[in-house]
């Protein structure tokens, strides 16, 4: 089952995003159930050629999977195992910058010279 | 009975103990973020012309209350010029907070959460100038934000000593000779001190504002390094076909 889940990136223009930026949405999309491409264009406003672009960058590259279900018509993509740690290491990489404690001792210092 | 939490493999289990970490710091940062944006707006210039009416108030000489009204005119003049820069901000974080609203919601019914990587896109642009949002991910990205950090401190700063030198004169100008006319005259001094102690508060409070923000903003600037060269290793790795495609970014 598909789970719920918010329409990634449909309140901006996604021609701004960077397509490193653009990967880790359609990895996060895909983690937790099969998405189709017109479901992740949908909701990620991306365009067509854009969207083929980076989803066969991420096929290419392992981090996802296509699964194919012919009898339905539809194609859906899946993140794969290695999808998964990519996506880990990005959150990693997120919690790594906010858990910085010296600058706010670095604050507090200068509120106090201040 | 398997639970859903249960079900779920090892590394699973990582990405969502992680998701569950960044929403705890995220929740904190986006609050202050939401203070920020309208606090140069309202937590500034309306006390400020609530002082100044406060001090006119008391009863002023025609020439005092002349240039007390233009104390007043000043702030309102600039406050919808402010406006205007932060609505687009605001909504852009509004939306983000309605994101995030729903994201808690997804883990309070499931154990899953989709839409953090827009959610954390989403604050950076927030944060980063609106320039500086182009479609190729570059270092040249970082220089134009943190060079946009550099322009804003500057700006700041002047914004603060013009305050300073404002409050100078309302202190010196109003709030003294009103002070010194209290204790000559055997007046209570409830309420010159109140508004002296108000126009402090404020002044140390939008440094600690500020600087807080700017803290913030140098975070971003390091993640956002950080995630670029992630973005490009991955890159590297995964376009040669000699690598073992493990996804990790640079050590």
């Amino acid at each position: 089952m598909i789970p719920p889940t918010i329409h990634l990136r449909e309140w901006t223009a996604s021609s701004r995003r960077t397509k490193y930026e653009r990967w880790v949405e359609l990895l996060e999309a895909c983690v937790w159930g099969p998405r189709t491409q017109s479901w992740l264009m949908r909701h990620s406003g991306l365009k067509t050629q854009m969207i083929k672009e980076d989803l066969q960058f991420l096929l290419g590259a392992g981090l996802l999977v296509q699964v194919d279900e012919p009898e339905a018509g539809v194609y859906v993509f899946k993140t794969t195992e290695k999808g998964r740690e990519a996506l880990a290491q990005f959150y990693r990489l997120v919690t790594q910058f906010f858990r910085e404690k010296h600058d706010s001792k670095h604050a507090v210092l200068f509120l106090i010279m201040s | 009975m398997v639970t859903e939490l249960e079900s779920r493999t090892p590394d699973e289990l990582d990405l969502l103990a992680n998701q569950r970490s960044i929403l705890r710091v995220m929740r904190r940062s986006h609050r202050f973020l939401m203070a920020y944006v309208f606090s140069p707006v309202f937590a500034i210039y309306i006390p400020m012309i609530w002082v100044i009416l406060l001090v006119a108030m008391m009863g002023l000489p025609p020439g005092g209350l002349s240039i007390a009204m233009i104390i007043i005119i000043i702030p309102v003049v600039i406050a919808p010029l402010i406006y205007k820069f932060t609505k687009e901000k605001f909504g852009t974080l509004r939306q983000a907070g309605a994101a995030l609203k729903e994201i808690e919601d997804s883990l309070g019914e499931k154990d899953i959460a989709t839409g953090l990587a827009s959610y954390i896109f989403l604050i950076f642009d927030v944060l980063r100038p609106a320039d500086g949002r182009d479609a190729t991910p570059s270092e040249n990205e970082v220089e134009k934000l943190r060079r946009h950090l550099a322009n804003l401190t500057k700006t700041v700063i002047v914004e603060v000593i013009s305050q300073g030198v404002l409050y100078a004169f309302l202190i010196i100008g109003f709030l003294i000779p009103e002070l010194v006319s209290a204790i000559q005259g055997g007046r209570p001094l409830l309420v010159p001190l109140s508004a002296l102690t108000i126009i402090l508060v404020i002044l140390a409070a939008r440094w600690f504002t500020f600087f807080y923000w700017r803290l913030l903003v140098r975070r971003w600037l390091r993640f956002y390094q950080g995630f670029i060269a992630w973005g490009q290793e991955l890159e590297r790795k995964l376009s040669n076909p000699t690598n073992n495609h493990d996804g990790r970014p640079p050590s």
